[in-house]
């Protein structure tokens, strides 16, 4: 605290434009998120008229919910909502149980080699996969199952699992890590009772950032779910069907699909800083 | 079968040498730097090994989608891509869109930064607000943007009327459609941009800045001389995930453009959709993935070295 | 691949109501079925055993527009009929397109039935053996239900769904056109005549044109620009391709329908007009702030529900206005095909029959996409219930005509490649380059991709 005067560099801007000036930057910056959601918002309140209307209407004429109404009523919405969190779930669950130990064992044992590898994952284009990936789950009877759209999803969030997990390893106390192995610990043991325990921050943030990777996935849903499995963010896309577009269902049902990955970027928000750096910045 | 594998769990820990020399135990904890990262690695080259070998041996066939076996032209692909005009404007749309997606939300979110690194009145609600386009769902963001566009109908224009400022076509120009998409993913990744980089402001040493200040630095020297080589690092980690995620970009372009108007943001991601889904030839497409690739790892390992050296 | 070198004639006759050469208009007006190329199935001596397939699962993959909605919908119905469940796959255009070509290229035994976008997939499919015929399906009484009613399919239907050879691998579903839609209340408080010729729809459009409150006109810019140019190519008499089967986009007429096209945009037409697809197109319209719009009729006809539009019931139609070759109505169909792969041919055929019953089409046809029956269009319950005026319907029908009807989009295997290179240019056009040189490049781009489809 003893910095309030000094250390910051915009210390110098305050004496300068005085407060004025600077919550005129706060609320520029703020003001893309606030208009979007407020848009966003208002179109799914608004009747189709309203939401095509010039000049456009921005407080909505009533605040009726028949835009939710009707995309639960033209759409398994439950549905597929249940399929997004199942793949979420099975691709960030597969994700943390073979990227944490590896991000252990690289750090342990200094196989930097082997974490580049891992970080290609998220360098190779998506396009790639597409057809070889379609083909082969197909073939081995995989569509329209969960486990296709799971390992496509797991692919994309296992590099954000191995990446952040090293960092938190490497901020571990090695002293710790040597105290238990005097203890008798093996590799194991100081993974389970030391090194696990002491990262669940890094857990959790990696678990949350692998899920709204998943939930969000797009390019790989469209080719590898099928009816049954059908994600959300397919589900949106394809109600801009070959129909004029109803505007006001469109933002109910994208409202409701960001609403969750919105939620939990709050909730981790304070622990992405640390996690994303810690793990770039030493590794 | 259960209990076995558990006891030998146990034994491992406790007292190795329960287990004879050959025991499965003895080779687990030999073994346990392979345990804890082959899995992993494993799943890696299956996975994404897979697609890559298969783009690798049908960039060098001529194959169309159909019946027609693939056939064996050599280097015929790649020498056809890299002769084409339309790759050329390709790679230099997915260029100029890169560097758009981001120059901008690193320019931006360094900004933010800064201004988040200070202390105000209810600053975590605030930045909370700030960050929540970080994580939106991509394609339903790109959704909404596409209605606010709209030349004629769009709030967009009807705000800048507003101001007295003259409308404009955004994605329905050919002159403003790449700025105009970048503008859509520059909005959700200013925050995640800027969350990185105050990370890395968090860390700064307060102490430095007294000692500065009284060697009478002023805001801008103290940024240029302090601050920025510290947080470097974390600027270009963002510089890097950026980078890599605007040249792999398909999903905003796809939802607002398609490629359009024309062919004006026609990336190589859209020109080789196009050309393995709409003209059949998956050869010639597979050969724009490889070369896609291999400028994203060169972008990727650039932008490692970068990161040992803070000197601009 | 041997391709056919079809001149305009030939063309024409091909839109026409098959071997008899009845017209379609005959066709519509006449109770009495007209032959046609399919073959009527002999009534089978017991009643029609509808419970064959009892049990079986189909997956159908398909287009999420109205007219395979609106069957899913009601697929209870086929459950309760012929105890075969469906499965649904629906997605849009361009996305289902892309995963047909995935199955078939996987030879999938998992896809049963799949909606066929007939002129972008007819030619492709039938030189890689995609389709199906089911020639055989239809002449056996015990597979066909006696009340499907061949002769009611409009001939037009059947003859897209007709391959060189005779082979029908398709049901038709959905015939749409492309018409001329303009807003008949402003017209006549100006006190302008409707327009019969392009000149005078130019010249309404001047007259109507009012920025930034109303545009003169709206067209599409983007991607599908080329498919709404081609109606113009036909009324300034040219064609994709000439009596030799050259490509033929750089000619004298398809220059003039492209500098009629860009001129009415640059003069009248809303800003960004690059940036518009069918869906801008309709949010201007349906807001009122257009004067007339060239497209599909399906699309059109949403601007009649008072629920999306302010301007239902005051909306003229005709066909594209005459152009110095004439006034034509181009056509296109989407059908529902067995895959060549499926292991459930006949109960499929079962699910084509049904989806494109007399009752499935006519419920199409209330919802405003035209349908590949007569009996739809002439139903009672379609004048009484849907919110097309006669004006609508009057056009539409007038397009399947003889000597009217043309195809919406040229036969050649590189169909996508075409209208991508098409667009391309017509785009640039619309931003100010010159028409006929950016034709020129797209004829010079597109000739060796020709060559290369046929050899």
């Amino acid at each position: 605290m003893a910095s309030r005067e000094g250390g910051r560099p915009f210390t110098l801007l305050y004496g300068i434009a005085g407060k004025g000036a600077f919550w005129l930057v706060i609320l520029a910056l703020m003001l893309p998120a606030l208009f979007f959601f407020f848009w966003m918002i208002s179109l799914s309140f608004k009747s189709q008229v309203e939401n095509t209307a010039y000049p456009p209407v921005f407080v909505p004429s009533s605040l009726g919910l028949e835009s939710y109404a009707e995309v639960f009523r033209k759409h398994p919405f439950p549905q597929y909502a249940r399929n997004s969190t199942i793949a979420g779930f099975g691709a960030t669950g597969i994700a943390l149980l073979i990227g944490v130990p590896a991000a252990y064992g690289i750090v342990k044992w200094r196989r930097y080699e082997m974490a580049l590898l891992i970080l290609l994952a998220r360098l190779v284009p998506p396009m790639s996969f597409l057809i070889p990936w379609f083909a082969a789950t197909r073939s081995l009877g995989l569509s329209n199952s969960y486990i296709a759209l799971i390992l496509g999803h797991m692919v994309a969030g296992l590099p954000l699992v191995v990446w952040i997990m090293i960092g938190f390893f490497e901020d571990l106390n090695p002293e710790l890590e040597d105290a238990s192995s005097v203890d008798g610990c093996g590799p194991y043991g100081s993974f389970f009772r030391i090194a696990l325990p002491l990262t669940l921050p890094g857990l959790v943030v990696s678990a949350i950032m692998a899920f709204i990777t998943s939930w969000n996935d797009f390019m790989f849903s469209v080719v590898l779910s099928g009816p049954k499995t059908r994600t959300l963010p397919v589900a949106v896309y394809n109600m801009l069907s070959f129909e004029t577009v109803n505007w006001g269902p469109l933002a109910a049902a994208t409202i409701m699909v960001t609403l969750p990955a919105v939620l939990l970027t709050l909730f981790i928000q304070r622990y992405i800083v640390s996690g994303l750096t810690a793990g770039a910045i030493k590794g | 079968m259960q209990e076995t594998r558990h006891d030998a769990a146990r034994a491992t820990v406790k007292d190795t040498n329960a287990w004879g020399r050959t025991g499965i135990g003895d080779w687990i904890e030999q073994r346990a730097s392979l345990v804890f990262i082959a899995p992993a690695v494993f799943a890696v080259l299956l996975l994404i090994g897979y697609p890559l070998v298969w783009n690798l041996y049908m960039s060098l066939q001529k194959w169309e989608l159909g019946r027609q076996p693939p056939e064996f032209i050599g280097l015929t692909n790649y020498i056809n891509a890299l002769s084409a005009p339309r790759f050329h404007q390709g790679v230099f749309k997915t260029l100029y869109y890169s560097a758009l997606a981001t120059l901008i939300p690193t320019t931006l979110g360094l900004g933010a930064a800064l201004a988040f690194n200070e202390r105000f009145f209810a600053r975590g609600v605030l930045r909370s607000i700030f960050a929540l386009p970080m994580m939106a769902t991509p394609v339903a963001v790109a959704l909404i943007w596409q209605l606010m566009y709209h030349p004629a109908l769009g709030v967009f224009n009807y705000l800048l009327s507003l101001v007295n400022l003259p409308p404009s076509l955004w994605v329905a120009s050919s002159q403003t459609v790449i700025p105009s998409v970048a503008l859509v993913e520059s909005f959700q990744a200013t925050p995640f941009a800027a969350l990185v980089i105050l990370g890395g402001l968090a860390a700064l040493p307060a102490g430095l800045y007294e000692a500065s200040k009284i060697d009478g630095a002023n805001a801008i020297q103290r940024f240029r001389y302090l601050t920025l080589p510290l947080v470097w690092p974390y600027i270009v980690v963002v510089l890097l995930i950026r980078s890599v995620d605007a040249l792999k970009a398909f999903d905003s372009i796809f939802v607002l453009t398609q490629g359009g108007p024309g062919r004006a943001s026609e990336t190589i991601n859209i020109l080789l959709f196009l050309q393995a889904f709409n003209f059949y030839h998956v050869g010639y497409s597979a050969s724009m993935v490889v070369m896609l690739f291999v400028l994203v790892v060169g972008a990727a390992l650039v932008l490692i070295r970068l990161r040992r050296d803070p000197s601009w | 691949m041997d391709t056919r070198k079809m001149t305009r004639r030939e063309i024409l006759r091909l839109m026409t109501a098959g071997a008899a050469g009845a017209s379609v208009l005959a066709t519509v007006s006449c109770v009495a079925p007209v032959e046609t190329t399919a073959p009527a199935a002999e009534p089978a001596m017991e009643g029609f055993d509808f419970k064959r397939f009892d049990g079986e699962s189909l997956f159908i993959h398909g287009e999420n527009h109205p007219i395979s909605e609106l069957v899913a919908e009601v697929d209870q119905e086929f459950l309760e009929l012929t105890g075969i469940s469906l499965e649904w796959e629906l997605a849009p255009e361009a996305q289902a397109r892309q995963k047909t070509l995935l199955y078939m290229q996987g030879q999938d035994t998992g896809l049963d039935v799949w909606e066929t976008a007939i002129p972008i997939e007819k030619l492709k499919f039938q030189s890689e053996g995609w389709y199906f015929a089911i020639n055989d399906l239809l002449k056996d009484p015990n597979l066909s239900d006696p009340d499907w009613d061949s002769g009611d399919i409009a001939a037009a239907g059947w003859q897209w769904v007709t391959l060189d050879n005779g082979d029908i691998y398709a049901l038709p579903s959905f015939v749409p056109q492309i018409i001329y839609a303009f807003r008949r209340d402003l017209l006549e408080e100006k006190g302008i005549e409707q327009p019969k010729t392009l000149e005078e729809m130019e010249a309404a459009a001047d007259a109507l044109h009012d920025p930034p409150n109303m545009y003169g006109i709206t067209l599409r810019g983007k991607a599908a620009v080329w498919v709404m140019w081609g109606a113009f190519l036909w009324n300034m008499g040219g064609s994709w391709q000439d009596e030799d089967g050259n490509l033929a986009i750089a000619t004298p007429e398809a220059v003039a329908a492209a500098e009629t096209y860009v001129r009415l945009l640059q003069n009248y037409g809303p800003p960004g007009s690059t940036g518009y697809d069918w869906l801008e197109c309709s949010s201007l319209f349906s807001q009122g702030q257009a004067g007339m719009w060239v497209d599909g009729s399906d699309l059109i006809a949403k601007s009649e529900n008072p629920e999306n539009s302010v301007i239902a019931d005051k909306i003229g139609y005709s066909l594209l206005p005459e152009g110095p070759g004439g006034q034509f109505g181009p056509v296109a169909c989407v059908g529902w095909a067995i895959s060549p792969f499926s292991q459930k041919k006949e109960a499929a055929f079962y699910f084509l029959q049904w989806a494109t019953n007399k009752s499935n089409q006519l419920r199409a046809m209330i919802s405003g996409s035209p349908a590949a029956r007569v009996s739809a269009w002439e139903h009672p319950d379609f004048a009484a219930n849907s919110l097309v005026p006669q004006d609508w319907i009057d056009t539409c029908v007038e397009s399947l005509k003889d000597g009217v009807a043309v195809p919406m989009i040229p036969e050649i295997i590189p169909v996508n490649e075409f209208g991508e290179a098409v667009s391309n240019a017509l785009t640039q056009a619309i931003e100010g380059g010159d028409v006929a040189q950016l034709l020129q490049n797209a004829q010079d781009e597109l000739e060796p991709v020709m060559q290369a489809s046929q050899s």
